[in-house]
């Protein structure tokens, strides 16, 4: 895919200079110009480049001449004639056509091998002039060093850096770092004698030189290739020492000590008796095993279990990991999703057979069915990573606000194994910070307050993560004095959202908070409290299709509760049929299907068609006038009218049939496709039909403008 | 934001190296110069983004590799800058590691040969 991109931009840009060069090179047969002909030359320096990269290897080889020649020319080194002219217009005339010829197969050889031998002529004319002036390059003769029994091979390896280094862009430590990737530093020493007197130590410099005995199994090579950018200017010396090592002993010594380790741990010797028979070992050079039987530490059982122990420690040491494209995966996933289409259209088609026939089809079905379900789960954990370092991060953010503000909290965290979507993890974090923000600001009271209810000085905010019923939760919690409904209410009120002594549910009340513009502390933080925050919040969960309540209770703490799906790439849809054409709700945003009655449908002026859904108005949707398709129905009162809800707003849509619930593989569209706000993404139906996503905040955003 | 810049006088370079990296989660500014580069690095930073490594060519019009290289350091010692060069071009690679060029990369590249280059330099 990527290949194909830059095949694209490099046809655009050869076009472009190749129209340059036909203009330049006949521009210099009349006015020999050094301007032009450094253009020239570097037009072609570029043409050889791109050509390189997007993978027209013929041309690539053909400019590479070409490039030689005007170099010749450029320099001064040659004159230019009009024959010469004319072979670089033919030359041009080559490339063009090579390059229009797709896939380059059908470009002709013959011409260019022509081209080339008459080029090649030139530059032998100047050459033979010059008298051998190229540079050969040196034949490079690889042998690899020896390797011990087990295949390893040990480097004393040391590396004193020019003191300007960091002045380069480079950071030593990142080298040591690629070094140990290619194996174990089993000697390690770090010369300091070069730091000199605290007053005189210049930070930009680097005063540190390092030797190491690494053990790879990787040839030289590969070592100096870490060295790559470094090993010429800077003092790195590298030795194979694998002969003059003795690895097999201390390569034994290590896994004796494992069986020491393994046998106390299950308790079978204790500390001292360990120490006791590795001094012995240290005297006696035998096997730890054998010592611990002879010493009756323990049975010869007792250490054959020990063994298989250490066996399997080994395998799960060797378990090797493989770093793979994001894409891949969601390519992997985009097929499987594919497969899953396959599988739901042969279940139609078993709908049609004779009962016997579509029974034995459909329960082969649900078999595979179930595999790639399971198929699913697996590639989605790939996905999945651990939040912990994302909570991590918020450690020194909780300590640098809260000292700001003058208060003394400390952050928990809790559930760090919990793994996400990295997509997920890596959008959550903004929301996070804001909450934490938030939680530090208003949550947490002042430490005089706090040591006048009675609570520790220092505040607590909790961090945690956990799965329940296929989602994850993520919350904040603070041990703070709590929202204060009251002060809610009378926000509220102000504003016109609920009238005075109206009845409201607790958790009603609260979302109001992640209104725009609602802010209930009376006081101005420099932080957060203007109002603007929470809402955005919000809307930043909910484009993850997630949610968020809040939980609160006066003088003990309020917790912010967010609700994910534990991916992006699937979701569970409701199927619904308008007309002929099927879209999708997500099923998180449903609340409720209804037919209503006649008297339960309104026009209010300014604010159009509102259906009564239990005492409370929401706006209607008529989804075929949105998508202008047709419909079996043209009143709510035949119809059917889907609740979905979506930031605390509900809005009912109009639809002819609920088709049924089903897992949907997103498939994102292109915003030249849409850009309508309405549609999320489109998934493929089992019978091959293509069905939009609808994103109901999107609808909703849309309707209220 | 962390940034990578690719300055490149053709396309289809800027396009490869963008392509290549973004797979991998690195974001990509784009200049087709070293004064259009300094001009946007100049402009990200200025907007609170971090530039974590400069890629540049040689052989451009307006200012060259080693120009850009020259006026960058002015102004930011550490940011490792990586140079793609031509095999033609050999002797740049001493010139732009006197400028403060962090490590090089011979044109034409595999994508492989790009990522391994980038993160020999950045973390």
């Amino acid at each position: 895919m990527i290949d194909n991109a830059v095949r694209d931009v490099f046809l655009e840009e050869s076009k472009e200079l190749l129209d340059t060069l036909d203009s330049d090179i006949v521009r210099l047969e009349t006015s020999p110009d050094q301007d032009v002909m450094n253009r020239v030359f570097r037009s072609v320096h570029t043409l050889k480049g791109g050509s390189g990269i997007a993978g027209y290897d013929q041309v690539y080889e053909f400019t590479h001449g070409l490039e030689n020649l005007l170099d010749l020319v450029r320099k001064g080194e040659t004159q230019i004639n009009a024959a010469m002219i004319t072979l670089l217009l033919r030359s041009l005339d080559w490339i063009r056509q090579a390059v229009a010829a797709a896939d380059g197969e059908e470009c002709d050889i013959a011409v260019k091998e022509a081209l080339q031998r008459d080029i090649n002529a030139c530059i032998g004319e100047v050459s033979a002039v010059k008298a051998g002036g190229t540079h050969d390059e040196k034949p490079r003769i690889i042998v690899p060093g020896k390797t011990d029994a087990h295949g390893n091979r040990y480097y004393h390896i040391r590396c004193a850096f020019n003191e300007d280094i960091f002045l380069r862009g480079i950071d030593p430590l990142m080298i040591m770092e690629d070094l140990r990737r290619l194996g174990t530093f089993i000697q390690r020493k770090i010369n300091k004698k070069d730091v000199p007197n605290f007053d005189s130590l210049d930070p930009e410099k680097c005063y540190f030189s390092w030797e190491v005995v690494l053990k790879t199994e990787h040839t030289i090579e590969k070592v100096y290739e870490v060295f790559l950018f470094v090993h010429d200017d800077n003092d790195i010396v590298i030795r194979d020492i694998t002969e003059n090592y003795d690895p097999d002993s201390a390569d034994a010594r290590i896994a004796e000590k494992r069986i020491g380790e393994i046998l106390l741990g299950k308790g079978v010797i204790t500390e001292n008796e360990l120490n006791d028979v590795l001094n012995e070992q240290d005297q006696k050079n035998a096997k730890l095993g054998d010592l611990v039987v002879s010493k009756g530490y323990a049975t010869e059982k007792d250490v054959e279990h020990a063994l298989v122990d250490q066996e399997k420690i080994k395998k799960k040491i060797e378990t090797g990991t493989v770093r793979v494209d994001t894409a891949k995966l969601d390519n992997l996933l985009n097929l499987l999703g594919e497969i899953v289409i396959g599988q739901s259209a042969i279940s139609r088609l078993a709908d049609d057979m004779s009962e016997e026939q579509s029974f034995m089809l459909k329960n082969a079905l649900y078999g595979m069915e179930r595999t790639t379900r399971e198929f699913q789960e697996q590639l989605m954990s790939i996905r999945m990573i651990p939040i912990g370092p994302s909570f991590e991060q918020f450690r020194r953010f909780v300590r640098d606000v809260s000292h700001s503000l003058n208060k003394e909290i400390y952050l928990e965290i809790e559930g760090q194994d919990t793994e996400l979507d990295k997509t997920v993890i890596e959008r959550i974090s903004d929301p996070l910070k804001h909450m934490i923000r938030n939680a530090i600001d208003h949550g947490i009271e002042s430490p005089e307050t706090r040591a006048g209810a009675g609570k520790p000085k220092s505040g607590k905010i909790t961090l945690r993560a956990y799965h329940q019923e296929g989602n994850v939760f993520i919350e904040v919690s603070d041990d703070g004095g709590g929202i204060d409904r009251k002060e809610v209410r009378a926000k509220a009120e102000a504003l016109g959202l609920v009238k005075h002594g109206e009845e409201i549910a607790d958790a009603k009340l609260l979302q109001f908070l992640f209104l725009p513009g609602f802010s209930t502390t009376s006081q101005v933080g420099e932080l957060s409290g203007r109002g603007v925050g929470m809402d955005v919040v919000k809307n930043n969960i909910e484009s993850l299709r997630g949610s968020v309540e809040i939980e609160t209770r006066e003088k003990i703490g309020t917790t912010f509760r967010v609700k994910l799906p534990l991916t992006l790439a699937i979701i569970e849809g409701m199927l619904i049929r308008v007309g002929k054409s099927i879209f999708i709700l997500p099923m998180l945003s449903i609340v409720e299907s209804i037919r209503p009655r006649k008297e339960d449908v309104q026009t209010v002026e300014k604010k159009g068609e509102l259906i009564r859904v239990r005492g409370e108005y929401a706006p209607l949707v008529r989804l075929y006038e949105i998508f202008g398709i047709e419909s079996e129905h043209h009143n709510p009162w035949e119809s059917l009218v889907v609740i979905v809800e979506s930031a605390g707003v509900r809005l009912g849509i109009m639809i002819d049939e609920l088709v049924g619930q089903q897992q949907i593989v997103i498939k994102s569209l292109d915003t030249a496709i849409t850009n309508s706000r309405s549609v999320s993404g489109a998934a493929i139906l089992g019978n091959g039909q293509v069905a939009l996503i609808l994103d109901v905040h999107g609808l909703l955003s849309e309707i209220m403008s | 934001m962390r940034y990578i810049a690719i300055i490149d006088d053709s396309p289809t370079m800027r396009a490869s190296v963008m392509l290549t990296l973004k797979p991998f989660g690195y974001n990509v500014l784009q200049a087709q110069h070293g004064a259009e580069g300094l001009d946007v690095i100049q402009k990200a930073i200025a907007e609170g983004h971090e530039i974590a490594l400069a890629i540049c060519d040689i052989n451009m019009p307006v200012l060259d590799g080693i120009g850009f290289i020259n006026e960058f350091r002015k102004f930011d010692k550490f940011t490792p800058i990586l140079v793609l060069t031509t095999e033609s071009e050999q002797a740049t690679i001493q010139k732009g590691k006197q400028a403060g060029a962090s490590g090089w990369l011979i044109k034409p590249f595999k994508p492989d040969e790009l990522i391994q280059s980038v993160e020999r330099l950045i973390r």
